[in-house]
């Protein structure tokens, strides 16, 4: 081991003397510093497939800071990383929720699933709420709101697989409005945008969540009257 | 003075029990008691618009949804003044056969065949009669496959609205759900075989009123005038035909004919009544039977099944039609709205289904009243039941063979109680 010329680096304005043959994302491990991996295991053989991305960390500071995957990024003298900064986190969670729409999402509310490690992270990034409009295969022009017909798809929870606007007909929001004010905020963005009228948006979302707070907070966001 | 409760009657829809009361030996009354709580459709679609009407009227059951839908539609079309075109028409009727054939294969394999054949469940019945359970499961698969490639969903078919559907079918997939109604048709002249080889508890309807709507040229289950016996009227004159009042024991309304006889809708009373309309093999099975026309409500489970078969004809017929016309891209027929009321009434798998609905000048709901065919029935099965549990009575019978027997004669009927929970009058 002593043959071998460490290098020093930087994690979290730590300095650390680390072996060239590893990775960020060994050196992280080893400080006890967490990095959140779905398809990083110990266990595989050597080459890590770096295909979940839930790994990124910021590489470099300043205005020149990159993004890089820990668990493929080898350390060299001098690497400057930074494992949790607000960027960091809301990219994260973008890939989670990426990941969140690509996945069955049966075992959702399943007791026996509590030890599923997807299920947490998306717990621990405040991911639950998806909307219809995620798993909706139309775009653009085929869109039922470029269309003029007023769909709940961008306020309701998703899960369903969006069979309705498949199928050319508006979502009227039966699984339930998502409370996230996230969510609400970028619905009102998109409805405006394709110069639809809010009034009568809340008049449908009535239809399924009469009287819901989500129908108070949409108000409160879009300026309409309940 | 004592009294004999069935308890809460298993394999049914919704929740129901029959109560007999006796004083000593002599019978005192019987009460078909519907304990669903009240359901509040006819009140809570008011003020709605009108395009919502269908939407949340197919909410009322899960497993006649595709008719509550189409009835609703029909309303509202009918308010309106909307005609639509052939092709509309067809496909609504396509969609009205996986309904009953749904609602019928679940009733016969699941719900009533466990009866005949002296099973307590369905399930009971994998060891002796696996292939039957199998074939129902195919079966009943086909009747929401339909109703999926037609209406978009197995249940709730979101496609069909006021002036037709959103998204249309492709010829592909309605030629696929051809082949396998053809493969099907087999399995329901078994079934109806199975059903004729059974014995059925002789029970005599001494009123044999019965009603159903009277079809076009098919066996269609859509109708725009109403047969009650051998008299008709419009739909429109339906408070002619049924008179409803609300009962202290169930919260289900007590409906008679005027002169305060039960009537009879379903299976039963649409093949006693129109059973020249039925197609060809369905009409062979009916002649071959040697049952009909039938006064025993206990045959509505043989009814039930020659429906089917006559289902899965109408549908391989509809679809040849489909295909030779070839689907053309038909947009929604525009709807203005006006002050008006509109009457809808289709033929749902357990009798005729009625929507009353009127509307204001900006095409909100005013005012609403739904007639199902279990709320016509619950009155026919407790005077049957008043009949029966008498003669057993007679019969020395003790309470558990009693029970059991009301049990039967309650599921004959494939009575969905939770659709029957409508105790709001309306006045407008």
């Amino acid at each position: 081991m002593s043959s071998i010329r460490k290098v020093r680096i930087k994690i979290d304005d730590l300095e650390v003397l680390a072996d060239p043959e590893e990775k960020v994302l060994d050196v992280c491990r080893r400080l006890g510093i967490h990095i959140p991996t779905l398809c990083y295991n110990p266990l595989l053989p050597q080459e890590r497939p770096g295909s979940c991305r839930l790994c990124m960390v910021a590489i470099g500071k300043g205005e020149k800071v990159y993004y890089r995957e820990a668990c493929k990024t080898p350390v060299r003298s001098g690497l400057e990383v930074h494992t949790n900064t607000p960027d960091l986190h809301s990219l994260r969670r973008d890939i989670v929720e990426f990941l969140l729409a690509r996945h069955r999402r049966n075992c959702w509310d399943c007791p026996i699933s509590g030890n599923c490690p997807f299920v947490e992270l998306c717990r621990d990034y405040d991911v639950e709420c998806l909307t219809v409009c995620a798993e909706c295969p139309l775009q653009g022009e085929e869109c039922l709101l470029s269309q003029g017909e007023i769909c709940l798809g961008p306020l309701t929870y998703f899960g369903c697989g969006a069979p309705c606007p498949k199928q050319g007909h508006y979502c009227f929001g039966c699984r339930g409005l998502v409370p996230h004010e996230d969510i609400i905020k970028s619905a009102v963005e998109v409805y405006k945008s394709k110069g639809i009228d809010l009034q009568k948006v809340v008049e449908r979302m009535e239809l399924f969540s009469y009287s819901s707070e989500v129908i108070e907070k949409f108000c409160e966001i879009a300026g309409v009257r309940e | 003075m004592r009294e004999i409760h069935t308890g809460l009657i298993a394999r049914i829809e919704g929740h129901g029990k029959v109560s007999i009361v006796l004083r000593g030996d002599v019978l005192e009354n019987v009460k078909m008691q519907v304990v669903e709580g009240s359901r509040f459709f006819e009140t809570l679609i008011k003020g709605r618009p009108w395009y919502e009407v269908p939407t949340i009227l197919m909410r009322i059951c899960s497993i006649c949804t595709a008719d509550h839908n189409l009835a609703a539609v029909r309303a509202v079309e009918n308010a309106f003044e909307v005609e639509v075109s052939e092709q509309t028409r067809l496909l609504r009727e396509l969609l009205m056969h996986g309904s009953i054939l749904e609602s019928h294969f679940l009733h016969i394999f699941f719900l009533s065949l466990p009866d005949l054949l002296g099973f307590p469940s369905a399930l009971a019945m994998k060891k002796y009669y696996p292939e039957e359970l199998e074939r129902g499961f195919r079966l009943k698969k086909l009747g929401n496959d339909v109703q999926r490639v037609v209406g978009g969903r197995a249940i709730h078919p979101e496609k069909s609205k006021v002036g037709g559907f959103t998204s249309l079918p492709t010829e592909n997939q309605l030629a696929n759900l051809k082949r396998r109604i053809v493969l099907a048709l087999k399995d329901a002249l078994h079934t109806v075989d199975l059903i004729l080889t059974q014995d059925y508890a002789e029970i005599r309807d001494s009123w044999g009123i019965y009603s159903c709507l009277m079809p076009g040229r098919n066996y269609d289950y859509f109708g725009d005038r109403i047969l009650l016996g051998e008299r008709v009227y419009e739909v429109s004159r339906y408070g002619e035909v049924i008179v409803e009042r609300p009962i202290s024991h169930s919260t289900a309304k007590r409906s008679t004919t005027k002169d305060g006889k039960p009537i009879m809708v379903g299976s039963l009373a649409r093949l006693n009544l129109i059973w020249d309309k039925l197609p060809p093999m369905a009409k062979e099975c009916y002649k071959n039977s040697d049952r009909f026309p039938s006064y025993n409500p206990m045959e509505n489970i043989l009814a039930q099944a020659i429906e089917t078969v006559a289902s899965l004809e109408r549908c391989v017929e509809i679809i040849d039609e489909l295909i030779t016309r070839g689907i053309r891209n038909e947009k929604r027929i525009e709807i203005k709205p006006k002050e008006s009321r509109g009457f809808g009434a289709v033929e749902a798998p357990r009798g005729t289904l009625y929507h009353d609905i009127a509307f204001d000048s900006s095409g909100k709901v005013k005012a609403c009243n739904i007639i199902t065919p279990t709320a016509i029935n619950t009155y026919h099965m407790e005077e049957i039941l008043r009949k029966e549990v008498k003669v057993m009575l007679s019969e020395e019978k003790n309470d558990e063979e009693i029970k059991k027997m009301s049990e039967v004669i309650v599921r004959a009927y494939d009575p969905c109680l939770s659709c029957s929970a409508h105790v709001i009058r309306i006045k407008e």
